[in-house]
């Protein structure tokens, strides 16, 4: 006990790894890069967002075809009716081609999941969401 | 397929063979790089040649329609310039982006990088239409 408290009491000395200015080399923290523990739950983080977010892409998918469904938009010309429906055919391949773009292109976890969360924003079907106010 | 190419060291016995092998499949690789670009080109620049239309239709049909309100005692309906302006402005932007983005990578990343492009013009474009749906309405 008197060793508690005189260990307590006293400040030590330069040799005390624990002291700001000691010359004596700190214990490296294990970082998240290396530790196992941290690895494993960052990773585990980074499914469960990658998940989420594939089942966003795969609503915005749905949502895209029924907003192409329920499409009216007159045309003037056979040609402007073929290349109206090839523009709602590349918004509802909009949402899976984002996704394995940012797959081929982001290398890093952080960049992906950036890309993704972009892509989530962008490509929001709106004309379906909002569908009965037009 | 340029790091390939590129990484690998030839003997100097066959280094001056090696080099035109090299050169003549970077010519190969450029050509087809082009092609794709090409390609996508003709089909954004078809999104910009409807953007064009749309920027001279609809104010033509808004004053043909304003002339009949004005004569029913109805208040105008302004043309909705703001989704007009930026459906003309998409296609040229996002190819401008997506040739950035695949500037020296292989043909299928480049087609990959252009779909994707044509993609979201699509889906930015019809996110428009409806803006100008809900400006006129």
């Amino acid at each position: 006990m008197s060793d508690e408290h005189e260990e307590a009491l006293s400040w030590g000395d330069e040799r005390d790894p624990t002291f700001v200015s000691s010359k004596v080399a700190k214990p490296a923290k294990p970082s998240a890069a290396t530790d196992p523990v941290a690895r494993t739950a960052m990773s585990s983080a980074l499914l469960i967002f990658y998940g989420a977010l594939a089942g966003v892409y795969v609503l915005y998918t749905v949502g895209w075809v029924l907003a192409a469904l329920g499409d009216t938009t007159p045309s003037v010309s056979v040609f402007a009716q073929l290349m109206h429906e090839f523009g709602l055919f590349c918004a509802i391949a909009a949402p899976a081609l984002w996704a394995i773009a940012v797959f081929v292109l982001a290398r890093r976890p952080a960049t992906r999941a950036a890309g993704l969360a972009i892509g989530a924003l962008v490509l929001v079907p709106w004309p379906f969401v909002l569908g009965g106010l037009t | 397929m340029s790091r390939q190419t590129d990484a690998s060291s030839p003997a100097p016995a066959s280094g001056a063979a090696t080099g035109a092998v090299s050169a003549a499949s970077r010519d190969r690789r450029n050509w087809i790089f082009w092609t794709v670009v090409a390609l996508f080109a003709v089909l954004y620049a078809q999104d910009l040649f409807q953007a064009v239309t749309d920027a001279f239709g609809v104010p033509a049909d808004l004053e043909a329609l304003n002339a009949l309100r004005a004569e029913a005692e109805l208040p105008p309906i302004a043309v909705p310039w703001v989704p007009i302006i930026v459906n003309l402005a998409l296609p040229p932007l996002v190819f401008g982006a997506a040739l950035v983005i695949s500037w020296r990578r292989s043909a299928l990343v480049t087609a990959l990088v252009f779909a994707t492009g044509l993609g979201l013009v699509a889906v930015l474009t019809l996110d428009m239409y409806m803006v100008a749906g809900l400006l006129v309405t």
